[in-house]
């Protein structure tokens, strides 16, 4: 079930969800739409650069590697980030967020959407992993961005640059077999 | 069979070593020991705790010497680890 924006605040004031800071809390304007909020851009953009190095996808990658081998980039209102066609950034919201697996529930996971106002341009801001799980954070979401229109697009901080949407999971999450949730203890 | 320790979700530290510098400036590559051998992760400052020497996790069940841990991030090949309980202890303690 996706939570409309009343349901939305409902949570976050239940402390089921956090996300902070939050953009206001009159659930008729922006962030909230009728079923998501809106998230804004934080202002540092990371570029990977070219590299020698292929990436193996059955290997971990190495991490301070990959780091070590971009770019970052802080913007402003007067000095956005120029993204090229066919350009590929990382990037992040500016707001933590905590979906909290512990407790007596409801639990819930959200999904990273781009905004139908932006996607005219041809932008994409999460073209491989919108998935946010339950028990994330509390951390910034990070977007995979791609301008895949024929202009130049201008990235400046605090833009609201996709949406969350955000869906009650049906139960807690469990490392263990749904047979067994009710047992206190194993039996063979 | 041994008795398993069953819903008992709680929020836990785990012992970590900060490797690197993360995609972002809030964010280092850190690494934790899980039963199967170490593993890398980005975590954001807002995730680690005691002076960036432990991540911020929620544990699932206790059996034997492991703890299953659900790690708070995404870009992990599994968000469950099975870490030993030497290097978990509750947030709260």
């Amino acid at each position: 079930m996706i939570l409309s924006n009343v349901d939305i605040l409902a949570a976050i004031d239940a402390g089921r969800i956090s996300i902070e800071p939050l953009g206001g809390r009159d659930v008729s304007r922006p962030p909230f739409n009728a079923s998501s909020v809106d998230l804004r851009l934080a202002p540092t953009i990371t570029v990977p650069r070219s590299t020698p190095t292929s990436h193996r996808l059955d290997t971990e990658y190495d991490k301070v590697y990959y780091a070590q081998n971009s770019d970052k980039y802080e913007i402003t209102d007067t000095s956005p980030y120029v993204l090229k066609p066919n350009f590929f950034v990382l990037a992040q919201t500016l707001e933590t967020v905590y979906f909290p697996t512990t407790g007596d529930g409801p639990f819930y996971a959200a999904r990273i959407e781009g905004r139908s106002s932006l996607s005219r341009y041809g932008m994409l801001v999460h073209f491989t992993a919108p998935t946010i799980h339950g028990g994330f954070g509390p951390a910034r979401i990070t977007l995979e961005i791609i301008n895949l229109g024929h202009n130049d697009i201008l990235l400046t901080p605090n833009v609201r640059i996709c949406q969350l949407i955000i869906e009650e999971i049906s139960c807690r999450p469990d490392d263990t077999p749904s047979q067994f949730r009710t047992q206190t203890s194993a039996t063979g | 069979m041994e008795e398993l320790e069953l819903n008992d979700v709680r929020s836990v530290l785990i012992r970590c070593t900060v490797k690197g510098e993360g995609m972002f400036p809030t964010e280092f590559t850190v690494e934790i020991e899980t039963a199967e051998g170490p593993i890398a992760i980005y975590a954001d400052q807002s995730l680690l705790a005691e002076g960036q020497t432990a991540l911020k996790a929620t544990r699932f069940s206790t059996e034997h010497d492991i703890a299953v841990c659900l790690l708070p991030i995404e870009d992990v090949d599994s968000r469950w680890v099975r870490i030993p309980t030497e290097n978990v202890r509750d947030e709260a303690a």
